[in-house]
């Protein structure tokens, strides 16, 4: 086992400490939340009406908090340590940037995914019990693809999260004023653009207990580990600090 | 161990100016030497650490260490480097962070601790051991600097400007660091502002300037023994070579001459009164690398 992997138990532990924390507090937010959304529906039952609006409720919190979670886990990945000059005595040792930024990209989306499910069980005990596989592959597909696409930022921006924010919420925007007839030129946009539509999709089908279609599945999945291959080449390639 | 041929680097701003730090330079060092390299402010002396690391890359020429690109040596390797101003995340502990840095370099867990302490102890860290960086000094946070790049042993040193937060007492340690570092296989290379410091330390010294490579002193035995003195003499001076053996004349009045043992020097300026001769002043000429320094950067005016 080598340096890079052992170290992988300090990156969890400043993925805790830098990350876990703030997230806590939001999702104590969002438990704050549906706990008054909730309080004072009926249990019980042959039409449970309680479990019907926490599923409501759970359907419009997962993918708001997937994305605060995802931004959280990846903000300033690479940036913060390239702006900071940290970069110099961590990449001095035997250890190259891309494994090490691609280890710390891995062991965020599984903190977010622990948030996520951390997330849940509060809301279970808040709300009303849950199935969580559905909403924690959620969590997991929107750190694929908002976190591969702050990745790649985190290797060429300083506002990463800014940059990244921004793209996914012009990426929606754009993606509402696309033609309904398919012209050449939106056909491309769509392609490039970051596949919001295909997550959303892919989160309302899992938040309903369905599979999601193959289609949306693999542009999330592909979107998100070309993003974040392309970030991982960028650093095995480009010289870290030009 | 390290070849740089025709190496430049040029910086292009965003409006499309180019300036040049360092140009078509040239350069071997090997292994079993310390090497200094010492220049004015913008000299291009970071540029060509960036370089040495991998950390940038030449615009022109080609950088190899054992034949190896610097960043597929280094992470081969490792390297113990020591920053300018070394940035260490303010939350660490300085005992956690020279543990991770341990774990990052692949020393082997079992040896990790003894490992840190050791480098702790070397570098007078203790009683600060538990401490965050951030409440650190900056001359402590530069000895913490110094204790990862020692925590294990290196066949490459880089140290730029060891020695800036560092109180005297630190600054003669780090000394006798650099020289314990010495063997065969190992190259140290510093950077430095300090030419009394690179004098003490280093077999010989690079003097960049404008980004270019001026010249190299060879300091040897004579220059870090400061064995030599400077002789000026108010009359007589053509008596000097004539009675005080290995004197060399550096200006018309002025002469360098070997201090050797004291009676033999004695004797030998009591003959060069005697015979007519008046001393204005004789003084340690220790600084053979400042002249040196002088001579090659003088000729053009700062930038700034």
């Amino acid at each position: 086992m080598s340096g890079i992997v052992r170290y992988a138990r300090w990156q969890a532990w400043d993925f805790a400490v830098d990350r876990g924390r703030p997230s806590l507090v939001v999702i104590a937010l969002f438990w704050l939340q549906a706990w008054i959304a909730l309080r004072g529906a009926p249990a019980g039952g042959a039409a449970d009406g309680r479990a019907q609006l926490a599923a409501l409720v759970l359907a419009q919190m997962v993918p708001l908090l997937g994305f605060v979670l995802a931004l959280f886990a990846i903000n300033g990945i690479v940036s913060a340590d390239r702006t900071s000059g940290a970069f110099r005595l961590l990449l001095g040792k035997p250890v190259s940037a891309a494994a090490y930024y691609g280890q710390a990209f891995a062991l965020h989306g599984l903190g977010a995914v622990v948030m996520g499910a951390v997330f849940l069980l509060g809301f279970a005990l808040v709300a009303a019990p849950l199935q969580p596989v559905g909403a924690l592959t959620y969590f997991a597909l929107y750190y694929l693809l908002l976190g591969g696409l702050g990745f790649a930022m985190s290797t060429v921006a300083r506002f990463d999260w800014a940059s990244t924010a921004a793209l996914w919420v012009g990426s929606i925007m754009v993606r509402s004023m696309l033609p309904v007839d398919r012209r050449w030129w939106s056909a491309v946009v769509d392609v490039v653009l970051p596949p919001t539509h295909a997550l959303s999709a892919a989160g309302d089908a899992l938040l309903a207990g369905a599979m999601p279609s193959l289609a949306d599945a693999a542009r999330v999945l592909g979107y998100g580990a070309l993003a974040a291959g392309f970030a991982v080449v960028r650093l095995r390639r480009r010289p870290f600090d030009e | 161990m390290i070849a740089l041929d025709g190496v430049s680097k040029r910086y292009r701003s965003p409006f499309g100016r180019t300036t040049a730090a360092l140009s078509d330079l040239d350069l071997r060092a090997s292994a079993g030497e310390v090497v200094g390299v010492a220049g004015p402010n913008g000299a291009g002396k970071s540029t060509l650490i960036g370089l040495l690391l991998g950390f940038l890359a030449p615009t022109d020429g080609s950088l190899t260490i054992e034949g190896l690109p610097p960043r597929r040596w280094i992470e081969r390797h490792g390297v113990g480097y020591v920053p300018e101003a070394p940035v260490i995340p303010p939350r660490w502990t300085l005992e956690a962070a020279v543990l991770r840095y341990a774990t990052l370099a692949d020393v082997p867990a079992a040896e990790r601790p003894a490992r840190r302490d050791a480098a702790i102890a070397r570098l007078g860290l203790e009683e600060h051991r538990r401490k965050r960086i951030r409440h650190l000094s900056k001359g402590t946070r530069q000895r913490t600097a110094l204790a990862q790049a020692l925590v294990r042993r290196e066949r490459l040193y880089v140290f730029d400007e060891p020695a800036g937060g560092l109180d005297p007492l630190w600054t003669i340690a780090f000394r006798e660091t650099v020289a314990a570092l010495r063997a065969p296989d190992v190259l140290v290379l510093i950077a430095s502002h300090d030419l009394d410091e690179l004098e003490r330390t280093a077999d010989r010294v690079l003097i960049l300037h404008h980004g270019r490579l001026r010249g190299e002193v060879h300091l040897g035995e004579r220059g870090r023994d400061g064995s030599r003195l400077r002789l000026v003499m108010h009359a007589g001076a053509a008596l000097v070579p004539e009675i005080i053996v290995g004197a060399r004349q550096i200006a018309a009045d002025a002469f360098e001459v070997p201090a050797g043992d004291p009676e033999a020097l004695n004797a030998a300026l009591a003959a060069l009164i005697a015979r007519g001769g008046r001393i204005a002043s004789l003084e340690s000429l220790r600084s053979t690398l400042e002249q040196s320094f002088r001579d090659l950067v003088r000729e053009e005016p700062p930038r700034e």
